[in-house]
């Protein structure tokens, strides 16, 4: 046990050593197999699956919190660690990474068989779980801050994968770009907890802030009279959180990041990264005073009402997904900010499930119908393909709280919330519209009388089908692992509510009406205008960004052709002294030996005093 | 009568080496320019000769090194000659002015 501990980084370096196989095999031109390209990724993976739940296992039982930290930059006043922190929360995030990646890992062989770049594609997941898993074994945050960033390219990468298609090219751009404002809130909130440190707190030989202590750092923190530069420092952190974690009002990103394949979006930008805020969020919670922690609490209500919401009324699939995922991680934080940490780890592990399950669904139905997402063509689904319905039947009811994994999660969220009334209520109120929105998904795409012809429904891979049953059990099984705490009236009361959106979706998707005032419907259909309000910064971004290109166009052009001249003039005369002639070059040489000569005699005359 | 010191014998090498250094840097013909360098080397000669006479006669070092500066300088411009019959046979020419592939 202890073996697979010490052993950890293996779990880390595994997938860079697939990545540069991989890589090499595409320049050298060794083998063109795919299957060989996803043994290998599934080997990696696999190794790391065993080994991380050995880990859970050894850590979990022994209660225990492994560290080890190597110098990496000392600059004398500041000390830079990278190190490896095992304990039972990070020994959770990578199962669930590594679980969720080799499910992914194993669809994506069926969904990616027939394009091009398939090898490329599995290099990129590779690097993906290198650069997520690093971010979780951190044990400081610089080294959070290093793989944070790695984990943005790669989800760059990925969504950016079908390149050549513009929208997909110029989404992927403005998901980098929204992320870029988190990762700058995340860096420049280092480097004043850096400045802080230093200049008010006296300390030299500074460790950056390391999790394990950061109760020390508290404490003296709190002894001295700063706290409010200390609350900047720690308000920057969370809104790179919140950026990584798609929470309201940048979760713009997300819907954007839908543009990557299908598998991808149930990889990273439902199951995992956007997960990762959540997860740093959880490591700094000891530092982070009550302001802050109302503060996640408002963001994640807020988040969770407003994307509901809007998810309500998308009508393609993936788009309502991701708008269902920013809900369901508002939900998460709203758990982290009443500091029930252990709820919002069980909620984000189910839910992961769900929502990794809901999207190979997703695009299961997409492969189905010639990547068409939008729901109106859709109907009927279930006619031609039972299984799908099931499948997505399943993450449904998880998803609502209605049975499953994700009733037991959500009727522990509700009992650690209860003590709070308006908390319940809006948790309440966003299962509600959560229950109605994936209903009304269902009745949508696979009920109905609509069979539209000319699309032709192919069968699905092995391996599709594989991967997704087991998802479905690791989404069934917990329902009936977790003991019920209390089957209280709470837990009833919030089944009720679902049973009634089950009923208003169904009746919604008769009559396709949504039966709320029209302006509140209007409101969810436009998304709040958030895109507007985005591509109207965006446009006043660009008007300035005119300007600059104005500016290095007359003033840095004019300059570096001036400097250009002037070399180039200089040079041309210089360049004279070489004529080619032998005896020109004899005569510099004796010219110098001369000087050099004169300069050493000059030097013993003066020195000497004669 | 003079005595002759290890003075004169400077000046001649002196003397010398400057007339070799002068014709290498101011004759046309590459042969003289040769001929100009082995004129320098029997100017370093004389300075090696003179200073182990006159400084350091227990020890015939400079003496040695004299004989080496001989036998390298005849190699020198056998090598040197051989150049030159090769520039001449494709250019036609041992103008050293009008050769200038250095250039490039």
């Amino acid at each position: 046990m202890e073996f697979y501990a010490d052993n950890i980084l293996l779990i880390v370096f595994l997938p860079v050593w697939v990545c540069l196989i991989i890589i090499s095999g595409i320049i050298f031109k060794i083998t063109e197999s795919k299957k060989l390209t996803l043994l290998l990724t599934l080997l990696s993976t696999f190794t790391g699956l065993i080994f991380s739940l050995n880990i859970l296992n050894y850590v979990k039982t022994n209660n225990l919190v492994l560290e080890k930290n190597f110098l990496w930059l000392s600059t004398g006043e500041i000390n830079l660690y990278f190190g490896v922190l095992t304990d039972s929360t990070s020994a959770i995030f990578i199962v669930l990474l590594m679980l969720i990646s080799f499910i992914v890992q194993l669809y994506s062989y069926g969904y990616m068989k027939d394009k091009d770049d398939f090898r490329k594609y599995y290099v990129y997941l590779n690097f993906f779980n290198f650069a997520m898993s690093g971010l979780i074994i951190s044990t400081n945050i610089f080294q959070t801050y290093i793989f944070w960033e790695l984990v943005g390219v790669a989800s760059y990468l990925l969504i950016a994968f079908y390149y050549r298609r513009e929208d997909v090219s110029k989404a992927a751009k403005r998901v980098f770009i929204i992320n870029r404002i988190g990762d700058f809130a995340f860096l420049s909130g280092i480097i004043i907890f850096i400045w802080f440190s230093l200049t008010y707190l006296n300390r030299t030989n500074l460790d950056i802030l390391m999790y394990t202590s950061a109760d020390n750092t508290v404490n003296s923190i709190l002894k001295s009279a700063y706290i409010n530069v200390y609350n900047v420092f720690c308000f920057l952190i969370l809104i790179g959180c919140f950026v990584k974690s798609a929470q309201f009002p940048f979760n713009l990103w997300l819907t954007d990041a839908m543009k990557a394949p299908s598998p991808v979006s149930a990889l990273i930008h439902s199951a995992t990264m956007v997960c990762a805020g959540i997860y740093v969020t959880i490591r700094i919670l000891p530092l982070l005073s009550q302001e802050l922690l109302n503060l996640i609490l408002i963001t994640g209500i807020v988040t969770a009402v407003l994307c509901s919401f809007i998810a309500a009324s998308q009508t393609n699939i993936k788009k309502m997904l991701a708008y269902s995922t920013s809900s369901q991680l508002g939900l998460i934080f709203a758990a982290v900010g009443v500091q029930a940490i252990s709820a919002a780890v069980i909620y984000l592990v189910i839910h992961s499930f769900t929502k990794a399950l809901l999207f190979l669904c997703a695009g299961n139905i997409e492969k189905k119908y010639n990547s068409i997402q939008d729901m109106d063509v859709m109907g009927g689904l279930r006619k031609q393909s039972f299984y799908d319905a099931l499948y997505w039947l399943v993450g449904a009811l998880s998803l609502s709280g209605l049975f499953f994994g994700g009733f037991t999660s959500k009727e522990i969220l509700i009992n650690t919330v209860s003590s709070n009334p308006a908390v319940l209520f809006f948790v309440l109120l966003t299962s509600y519209i959560s229950t109605y929105y994936i209903f009304k998904a269902y009745f949508r795409i696979f009920e109905g009388d609509k069979t539209i012809l000319g699309i032709d429904i192919q069968k699905s891979e092995k391996t599709m089908s594989a991967s997704i049953i087991i998802l479905c059990v690791f989404v069934i099984i917990p329902g009936f692992i977790f003991k019920l705490s209390r089957l209280n009236l709470l837990c009833l009361l919030a089944v009720t509510i679902c049973l009634l959106a089950v009923v208003h979706a169904y009746i919604s998707s008769k009559t396709s009406k949504m039966y709320i005032p029209c302006i509140l419907q209007n409101l969810s259909y436009k998304e709040l205008y958030l895109p507007k309000v985005y591509d109207f910064i965006e446009s006043i971004f660009s008007k300035a960004f005119i300007f600059i290109a104005l500016i290095e166009q007359v003033i840095f052009e004019n300059i570096v052709k001036c400097i250009n001249f002037i070399i180039r003039s200089v040079s041309k005369i210089i360049s004279k002294l070489q004529n080619g002639n032998i005896q020109t070059y004899i005569s510099y040489s004796i010219f110098s030996t001369g000087l050099i000569l004169f300069a050493l005699i000059f030097t013993y005359y003066v020195t000497e005093g004669v | 009568m003079l005595e002759i010191t290890l003075f004169h014998y400077l000046i001649l090498a002196l003397f010398l080496f400057t007339v070799g250094l002068t014709g290498i840097v101011i004759s046309k013909n590459i042969i003289k320019t040769l001929i100009c360098v082995e004129i320098v080397m029997s100017a370093i000669n004389i300075n090696f000769i003179a200073f182990t006479s006159y400084k350091n006669y227990m020890f015939l070092s400079g003496m040695i090194f004299a004989l080496f500066v001989t036998a390298i300088s005849a190699l020198q411009t056998a090598v040197g000659l051989l150049l030159i019959y090769f520039i001449y046979k494709n250019k036609d020419k041992v103008v050293s002015e009008e050769i200038e592939e250095l250039k490039e």
